[in-house]
């Protein structure tokens, strides 16, 4: 079905701002892989020419981007001179799963604990921040998946521990502001327990001045 | 007023200024895919925010997630939910997007947005029988709404309008006007709004969108940001009297524009809505 094949290669234009690049650049040559009709590769060879091309994709990206800094807001401000690189590499390859883009943050956590295993990135707050946010996210979930009448009594509300190495009173009030931390800060360690309260994440500590 | 999370707070100490509520009820659920069983799971959350709500304020639905233009796909399990979303709220209308986002039959591709298919005849035949079997399955008014589209397809075999008239006319679905999207593709692309508006049948409108936008690379874009612009006001003061089937005005925002806003900007714009509207509006939302 020829319209099928060109939703797909408009898709794929889309989320693939490279494959737009070539077909701007090349006409229809790239298009080879799509059993297109000869008036569906002159459209998208017209559509990848048209300004309005570079706007859908960045569009698509920031669609893609939502959910992840929704759950990673630290994360990314940590990230900030880094981010548009990092996310071309994940997005290179990994294509949307679904409409409702779930799963875009999940990919992007596995993307950065792979690098950070790897040795292929490293930042000396990264790990404990993204634990952090995780960590929090994953109570947040439990709440939205949570049936009336089962929130749990107070105090047996669910917790995630969290260890910093980085003393967190110094190193999260910054980026909550969407600054970048202080380079330098002390090692240590500094157990976090992030509770899930009603609908609020209360943050403690034993840390003295936390 | 289309409903965001920005809004949780508004909706219950403002629900008597709201004629009716738009939500979007694919964010009360988590879509698995066509594969899973069970596919959908509901969010107890959302569905608890969404039932306390529907008891003061009557909901109507505008889904995002029907990628109705899709070539290979017709999701009538996606529908299915639908239809028990709608019962279990009683929505007086559903609406969705001419647009498709999906595509692949394991829909296995995703555009991480809603693209346009080009208004050709194929388009057209493709979706006749869908829009009736999705009437059907739902059991209240349909509506399908006009595309914002930032590049335009060379040699379409109709216009947008002559698209929408006949689809409309030959289904009897109803249209979702946004004004906005009209106001953004005549900015964009370089032609008169009241001459669009003109040459379409307005009397299949059964609702209308109005929303701001802003700039970015050049264009006009509908990100829904703070108020509606005067420019689509006077689209409104344009359509409003010639409508004589349209129930209800919907404003939209995206949730980041709540400082923006804040409670009397929202209202403001119910206000203004309501003054440009209410004379010609049905007093109810209800048939």
């Amino acid at each position: 079905m020829a319209l099928s094949e060109f939703q797909r290669a408009l898709s794929e234009m889309t989320v693939a701002p490279s494959l737009a690049a070539r077909v701007r650049a090349e006409g229809e040559p790239p298009l080879a892989a799509y059993d297109l009709t000869a008036r569906e590769r002159a459209r998208l060879v017209a559509v990848a020419q048209h300004p309005g091309m570079d706007l859908n994709c960045t569009l698509a990206r920031g669609n893609r981007f939502g959910p992840i800094v929704d759950v990673l807001p630290l994360t990314c401000t940590l990230l900030k001179p880094w981010l548009r690189e990092l996310l071309n590499e994940l997005w290179q390859n990994k294509r949307p799963e679904n409409y409702q883009l779930s799963g875009e943050e999940h990919a992007f956590v596995a993307f950065l604990q792979g690098k950070l295993a790897g040795g292929e990135f490293s930042h000396p707050y990264l790990a404990e921040v993204l634990e952090y946010e995780t960590a929090s996210w994953a109570l947040v979930q439990s709440l939205r998946h949570t049936a009336e009448g089962d929130e749990p009594p107070p105090g047996a509300e669910p917790f995630r521990v969290v260890l910093f190495t980085h003393d967190p009173a110094a190193l999260l009030p910054p980026l909550e502001a969407g600054a970048l931390p202080p380079d330098g800060l002390p090692g240590g360690r500094y157990p976090v327990r992030v509770t899930l309260r009603g609908d609020t994440l209360v943050v403690e500590h034993e840390t003295p001045g936390w | 007023m289309l409903f965001n999370p920005a809004l949780a707070d508004f909706v219950h100490t403002h629900s008597a200024s709201l004629d009716y509520l738009a939500v979007i009820p694919d964010r009360s659920w988590v879509d698995h895919g066509p594969a899973a069983s069970p596919r959908f799971d509901d969010l107890p959350e959302s569905v608890r925010l969404f039932e306390q709500t529907a008891l003061r304020v009557p909901l109507v639905m505008h889904s995002i997630g029907m990628s109705i233009c899709s070539a290979d796909i017709f999701d009538a399990a996606y529908v299915d939910q639908l239809a028990r979303w709608r019962g279990l709220y009683q929505c007086a209308w559903a609406s969705d997007h001419l647009s498709f986002s999906r595509s692949g039959a394991g829909h296995e591709s995703n555009a991480a947005m809603a693209l346009p298919s080009p208004y050709d005849r194929e388009l057209l035949d493709l979706l006749i029988p869908r829009v009736d079997a999705v009437q059907q399955r739902l059991g209240c008014p349909f509506l399908l709404e006009n595309n914002v589209y930032y590049f335009t397809y060379p040699d379409q075999e109709m216009t947008e309008a002559e698209f929408l008239n006949e689809l409309t006319a030959r289904t009897g679905c109803s249209l979702l006007l946004d004004l906005h999207n009209v106001h953004t593709n005549a900015l964009n692309h370089g032609f008169d709004p009241i001459e669009f508006l003109g040459s379409l049948d307005l009397s299949r409108v059964l609702e209308v969108h109005v929303a701001g936008g802003s700039a970015m690379m050049g264009f006009h874009t509908d990100s829904h940001t703070g108020p509606a612009p005067d420019a689509v006001w006077d689209l409104l003061r344009f359509v409003a009297p010639r409508a004589p089937a349209l129930r209800g005005v919907t404003f939209e925002f995206h949730e980041s524009s709540w400082p923006l806003l804040r409670t009397a900007g929202v209202l403001g714009q119910l206000d203004r809505a309501r003054s440009i509207a209410a004379q010609p509006l049905h007093s109810s939302i209800w048939p």
